[in-house]
């Protein structure tokens, strides 16, 4: 590990990366729901 | 402290509507970098257990790179949530119970600190800032 920031292997780092996941799409959610027609920002992908 | 909406016109001159749909895009975007990093470091694994990879560095630096993206993704999270995101959520009622959570981790874990330290800045803390052009919490 380069940076000590708590995960003592591999594998536990790789069991947090899910719930960072799940966070980002809940602002994304929530950005949604304050703004309809937000999501039209990723089909211009 | 959140400005609200009027205050991102006045600041980048583009219109709240659009700023939503980039940052949607970009939280779209983030979360696929963290899953993909996530598919990456396994298969870094499982070619350790079966014995496959070739040289020993390939897999230290693999999962360099896989935790890299990971930090900056996040510090790019960080730097939305301040520039544009509370913003666009100036009630804290619209705001999801994950964004603090992820906001804290990112704080407690010095993540913020760590992606800087892998971009470019090897010096010691002081000797950079980072911007926080809106002061937002």
């Amino acid at each position: 590990m380069i940076i000590d920031a708590g995960w003592k292997t591999e594998e536990e780092l790789i069991a947090w990366y899910p719930s960072v996941v799940l966070r980002l799409l809940a602002v994304r959610d929530a950005i949604r729901a304050a703004w309809p027609g937000a999501e039209e920002g990723a089909k211009a992908l | 402290m959140s400005r609200g909406p009027e205050w991102l016109v006045k600041k980048y001159g583009i219109e709240p509507a659009e700023i939503a749909r980039r940052v949607f895009r970009d939280l779209n975007e983030s979360a696929k970098t963290v899953d993909a990093a996530r598919a990456l470091a396994s298969l870094l694994i499982r070619a350790v257990e079966q014995g496959a990879a070739p040289h020993p560095h390939l897999i230290t630096n693999g999962f360099r790179i896989t935790f890299g993206a990971v930090a900056m993704t996040l510090r790019r999270f960080e730097d939305d949530w301040s520039w544009y995101i509370c913003h666009l959520l100036p009630d804290k009622k619209q705001r999801p119970a994950e964004a603090a959570s992820l906001r804290k981790e990112i704080k407690d874990r010095k993540l913020y600190d760590a992606a800087n330290l892998l971009v470019a800045h090897s010096g010691p803390k002081n000797q950079y800032r980072s911007p926080q052009p809106s002061g937002c919490k």
